[in-house]
């Protein structure tokens, strides 16, 4: 039985805990999925700087397979709360190894890019170049997302009855039971993340905004939308009991809350500490020591008997 | 020299004092518009970011300052050495991003001279035969 492992949460019993019910379940997920944002950023930076680009080309590749054996173990699994779990680590995991640093050995090693200046200073290094120029593929993958009856996210399904395609797809073929949570949220880690470093590329990308000043007003766009849309989001996350769908619903509201914190911080509002692991390591430790405390605690927080596997 | 030419001559020498202080990229291209006149301390930070990129830009400087003072290459000079000089692209490039390395108040373009300096010597590449 799943509850009889420690490291599985016990199931919810009537009148059970008061913490974790909304809105609280959202508040902690959501300042997890941050943490584990910026935690994602100072982990790559810190590799980068401990075993140097050229180690880290090679280390990358074995990080990622580890990941997909982690993920193996997540897709094998009943429990829709290790799956979740799963697919959002190993999701993080093969964005910051197999997607960042092969753009990163391409861009700055393999076809020898040089990175974009403004100023007086690198604005954007090879790697995230050759991220823009991924946004076609993005949009492409969006569209089958957008026309697929399976897709579940609440945008796309809103989408979907927008554009008056709920009678032409047609129910869906699944029930939640046959839905498998790892691989659904490790892609949607995946996307998420890609589809909001695309969104940040294009409105740092002089071409299209300009430089300085010009781009000030695709910035408080960006930054208008990203509170506006995040904090839609956020309200409805409030509102969630089952931590495993609120986990999987904090990875986009943090994501888009997080492209505010990446506009204001070029505005030199804020510094950036996951960036210098190496500058800012006790903070970095004690922001870690945050995110795990809190991650284990929505891990074993008392679950529905449909989140662990056993209904 | 008559007035008018006078103001010709100002209006034309304004004119490329304007265009060179103009010269830049197009926006979102990648690298500086000349490399050369940039600090070895730019010069690091973005070889940091795109060391492959950065060593062919340094070099393809050096070639055309080599060509302007002699009329020959890289490749003629190379010619005239023994064969196992040790010289290939990460051995030439080493040498103005060790200068760089050195010297980060220096200018690109002195790092670079210094790789023209080290050939003209008809030294092989440090480490090579």
């Amino acid at each position: 039985m799943a509850t009889s492992d420690p490291l599985q949460p016990a199931p919810a019993k009537p009148g059970g805990s008061k913490l974790w019910r909304a809105p609280f379940v959202g508040i902690f997920t959501l300042v997890a999925m941050l943490l584990g944002i910026g935690l994602a950023h100072a982990v790559m930076r810190a590799i980068e700087e401990a075993i140097g680009h050229d180690a880290t080309y090679v280390v990358q590749l074995f990080l990622g397979a580890g990941a997909i054996v982690w993920l193996w173990y997540g897709v094998k699994s009943r429990s829709e709360n290790f799956a979740t779990w799963t697919g959002f680590f190993t999701g993080i995991v093969i964005w910051m190894t197999w997607v960042e640093f092969f753009y990163m050995y391409y861009g700055r090693k393999n076809f020898g890019m040089m990175p974009r200046v403004d100023g007086g200073a690198v604005t954007s290094e090879p790697e995230y170049l050759i991220m823009t120029a991924t946004t076609g593929v993005l949009l492409f993958m969006l569209v089958f997302y957008t026309f697929d009856k399976d897709t579940r996210c609440n945008m796309f399904v809103w989408l979907q009855n927008k554009l008056g395609l709920r009678d032409g797809l047609g129910p869906s073929t699944k029930k939640a039971r046959d839905r498998n949570y790892a691989i659904i949220t490790f892609m949607e880690t995946i996307y998420v993340t890609w589809f909001c470093y695309a969104w940040n590329l294009l409105v740092f990308d002089p071409t299209f905004v300009g430089y300085g000043r010009d781009a000030l007003p695709a910035e408080l766009g960006s930054v208008f939308i990203s509170i506006t849309w995040g904090g839609y989001c956020l309200s409805r996350l409030l509102k969630y009991r089952r931590t495993s769908t609120a986990v999987r619903y904090g990875i986009p509201t943090a994501n888009i809350l997080w492209i505010s914190v990446e506009i204001v911080s070029g505005w030199g509002v804020m510094t950036e500490i996951w960036l210098y692991p190496s500058k800012y390591w006790p903070e970095l430790l004690a922001l870690t020591a945050a995110f795990t405390v809190l991650a284990v605690l929505i891990y074993k927080a008392p679950k529905k008997l449909s989140e662990v596997g056993e209904r | 020299m008559n007035r008018l030419t006078v103001m010709i001559l100002l209006l034309a020498f304004s004119g490329v004092v304007w265009a060179a202080g103009q010269l830049q990229l197009r926006p979102g291209m990648m690298g500086v518009a000349d490399i050369g006149a940039s600090d070895c301390a730019m010069f690091n930070e973005m070889h940091y970011n795109g060391p492959t990129g950065m060593r062919h830009h340094v070099l393809t400087w050096v070639q055309g300052y080599i060509y302007a003072k002699t009329g020959s290459n890289i490749d003629a000079m190379l010619a005239t050495m023994p064969e196992d000089n040790g010289w290939n692209f990460d051995s030439l490039t080493d040498v103005f991003v060790d200068y760089c390395r050195a010297n980060p108040d220096a200018q690109v373009s002195e790092a670079a001279i210094a790789l023209w300096t080290t050939l003209r010597a008809g030294n092989s590449a440090p480490g090579g035969a």
